[in-house]
Parts: C-alpha cells; sequence; structure tokens
C-alpha cells in the first residue's frame, strides 16, 4: 500500500470514529431526554390524581381520570410512607384515606368518595378502580350497586374479575375497600381511617369535656366515647347526643 | 508535515471544538430542565397549600356539626381550641384561627408556605357566628 493509500485509510478511520463518538453522544443526550420526559409526564400524571384525590376528599363525589395514553399505577405503603407510584418512576405521598389497586396499562381510571361516618362524620373515603374489571358480591350487600359510581360493572359470581365477600351489617365502605384494593393496601387504608378516627373521637371528647350543663349527659357521652371503636355499635352514643338536644344542651357531634 | 496532515488535523481540531461546545449546550440544557422540574414542583406545593384553605374547613375536626348534619360552612370554636391542645396530629402544617396559633409544628429553617382566608366560625358556648381568619404555614 501505498503512502496515499495509508492517508486514505487514516481518513476513512478518522471520520468513523469521530463519527460514533458525536453520534454515541446525542443518543445519549437524546435517550436521557426522553427519560427525563417521562419523568415530567409522571409526575404531571401523580399530580394530576392527588388534585382529584384532594378534591374528592373535600365532598363525596365521583370522576372519570382519563388521560388518553395508557400507564401503570401501584399503591405502596410502610410505617413511614403511603404513596402511589406512576409507571415504577414517580411516587406521590398521601395522607387521605384512600383505596386502590395495582393496574397495569390503564388508561381511565374510576375515582369516588364516600362519606364515612361512626356516628359522626369521621372522613371521605376514596376509592380507586380500573373499569376494565368486572365485580361481584356474595352475601348481604344491601345497596351494593346502588352506591358504585356509573361505568363499573357489576356481573354474577363466575364472570367476574374480583369478587368481593360482605359481611352481615358490614359497611359499605369496607366492602368497596376490599372490592378495589388487595390485602397490603386495605391495611394501610383501614390503618390510617383508624388514625383519624380516633382523631375525630379526641377532639369530641375534648369538646364533651368543656361544655357548660348537663354535666351527666357529657359524662355518659365521654363514656361511651371511650368505647368507641370502628367494630362497635353506635345507637347508645347517638341517643345520648340526641338527648343533650331534648332537654336543651348543645350537642357534641 | 504534509499538507494533507496538517488538513486533517485542522478539520480534527474543529471537530473537536464543534462538539465540546454542542456538548455543553446540551448539557445546559438538560441542566435548566432539570431546574424547571424542581420550580414545577414547588409551584405544585403552592397549589396544595392553597388547596388546604378550601379543604380545612371542610374537615369533621373542625367544622360544626349538629345531630350529624353538617349545614353551616363554619368552623367550630370548640373543636378548634382542642387544636391547641396538641390533640390532633396534623403533620408538618400549622394552623392559625384568628390569631390563636392551634398547632405549631413547623420544621426549624425550612421554607414556609403562608396563605389565609376569612371563615365562619361558630362558638356553641354562646351560640354566635363570627368572622373569623384562617392561616395555614406549611
Amino acid at each position: 500500500m501505498g503512502k496515499r493509500g495509508q492517508g486514505m485509510q487514516f481518513n476513512w478511520i478518522f471520520v468513523v470514529v469521530a463519527g460514533a463518538i458525536i453520534l454515541a453522544m446525542f443518543t445519549g443526550f437524546a435517550v436521557k431526554y426522553v427519560d427525563l420526559r417521562e419523568s415530567i409526564n409522571d409526575a404531571e400524571i401523580g399530580r394530576g390524581l392527588d388534585q382529584i384525590f384532594l378534591s374528592a376528599k373535600s365532598t363525596a363525589q365521583y370522576k372519570t381520570f382519563d388521560i388518553g395514553r395508557e400507564f401503570d399505577i401501584n399503591f405502596f405503603c410502610d410505617e413511614s410512607v403511603n404513596e402511589f407510584i406512576i409507571n415504577k418512576n414517580y411516587g406521590q405521598e398521601y395522607d387521605y384515606v384512600l383505596f386502590g389497586g395495582d393496574y397495569e396499562d390503564v388508561e381511565e381510571l374510576i375515582i369516588w368518595s364516600r362519606e364515612f361516618k361512626h356516628p359522626f362524620r369521621v372522613d371521605n373515603i376514596i376509592y380507586v378502580f380500573d373499569p376494565r374489571k368486572t365485580v361481584a358480591v356474595i352475601g348481604d350487600a344491601q345497596g351494593f350497586e346502588d352506591g358504585l359510581p356509573e361505568g363499573i360493572q357489576v356481573v354474577n359470581q363466575n364472570q367476574a374479575d374480583i369478587v368481593v365477600n360482605a359481611g352481615p351489617n358490614e359497611d359499605l365502605a369496607f366492602v368497596y375497600a376490599r372490592m378495589v384494593s388487595d390485602d397490603e393496601t386495605y391495611n394501610c387504608g383501614v390503618e390510617l381511617l383508624q388514625d383519624k378516627f380516633e382523631n375525630v373521637k379526641s377532639i369530641y371528647y375534648g369538646k364533651a369535656s368543656n361544655m357548660p350543663g348537663c354535666a351527666s349527659i357529657y359524662a355518659d357521652l365521654r363514656t361511651e366515647l371511650t368505647m368507641l371503636s370502628l367494630d362497635s355499635d353506635v345507637e347508645s352514643l347517638e341517643d345520648k347526643n340526641r338527648d343533650l338536644s331534648d332537654v336543651g344542651c348543645e350537642v357534641v357531634f | 508535515m504534509k499538507r494533507g496532515q496538517l488538513q486533517i488535523q485542522e478539520t480534527a481540531i474543529v471537530i473537536f471544538i464543534i462538539t465540546v461546545i454542542i456538548a455543553i449546550a446540551l448539557i445546559v440544557f438538560y441542566r435548566y430542565t432539570i431546574d424547571d422540574i424542581k420550580d414545577d414542583n414547588a409551584r405544585y406545593l403552592d397549589i396544595k397549600a392553597k388547596g388546604l384553605i378550601e379543604i380545612l374547613p371542610n374537615l369533621p375536626e373542625l367544622k360544626v356539626s349538629e345531630l350529624g348534619i353538617e349545614a353551616d360552612w363554619c368552623i367550630d370554636k370548640k373543636k378548634a381550641l382542642i387544636f391547641d391542645n396538641g390533640f390532633y396530629d396534623f403533620g408538618r402544617k400549622r394552623l392559625k384561627i384568628d390569631e390563636i396559633v392551634l398547632y405549631d409544628e413547623l420544621g426549624v429553617g425550612q421554607d414556609t408556605r403562608k396563605f389565609s382566608s376569612p371563615v365562619c366560625m361558630y362558638d356553641p358556648m354562646n351560640g354566635r357566628k363570627t368572622m373569623a381568619k384562617l392561616v395555614v404555614e406549611w
């Protein structure tokens, strides 16, 4: 090979190496930028959902969340954090009572909230559900179908993706919670509801300790409040509160 | 050095400089985008904090309730004062109603957002309704 041939060969090697470096740089940047855009999109979905959940918390309502493209949503909780994760990428923390499952490739979610009273209002519970799934209920669940928002298909047990058991006289709030969530998120949601219930109960206990007149009824009511749990009967407590109104004293709740 | 080799060296230097300039531009653009995302996060927290002003008066922990009916858009003064006794765990938020600090658990040295709104306050001791200022620091 002559000197001229060696020069040509060097030129080609130089062009290929320089081209490869520049191409690798642009490709690397493009990949990074696509990742970044995806993170931004995931954050927008997460914040959008957070806003809808917050508005559902303030008043009982139902909404459809449809962004026109598919995404994954997973609910996660441990002792320190409750969060939902979008596309296994963006985690949005929340501190409201929320029940939802892990859904893949969803384009639309049904979100609804329901007032939970025991016997006073404790919170508006938020439910998140994938409308592609069908449900069936077995057991004593009066009003189950009426309490569901439009878009959720209730079918018979053999055709259903999700079959939920309703215990005798069980509050529908818990039946819906089991319907939309797995065991882990169900337990986390119930724990948040329990905390909220204890807080509201403490406030009513404090209020009943500082009211003038009707001392014996307020004292009885405080005793009832101390024994009150999410499973207990509420009739006696409601009666005590009504007694206050009947004798012209300020009610507690 | 021959003329051909000089030309190749010149071309190499030009390509190297252009590549460095493009790389710097891309890094600056990338950093700018990341900063913009951080700003976006701060803007979202602002919106969320402002939203609390609407949500808080509607919480059962504060709202007036009579025989299970919450007809009034009013805060119950008795309930509000119980916040002051540290009954309620409200995380890193501070609530003030009519200059009464209801809960004070803000982290030291953290950025805080402060919003206020007029609210109706009901006093069950005398049955009077007054206007109060609800302040949320977050």
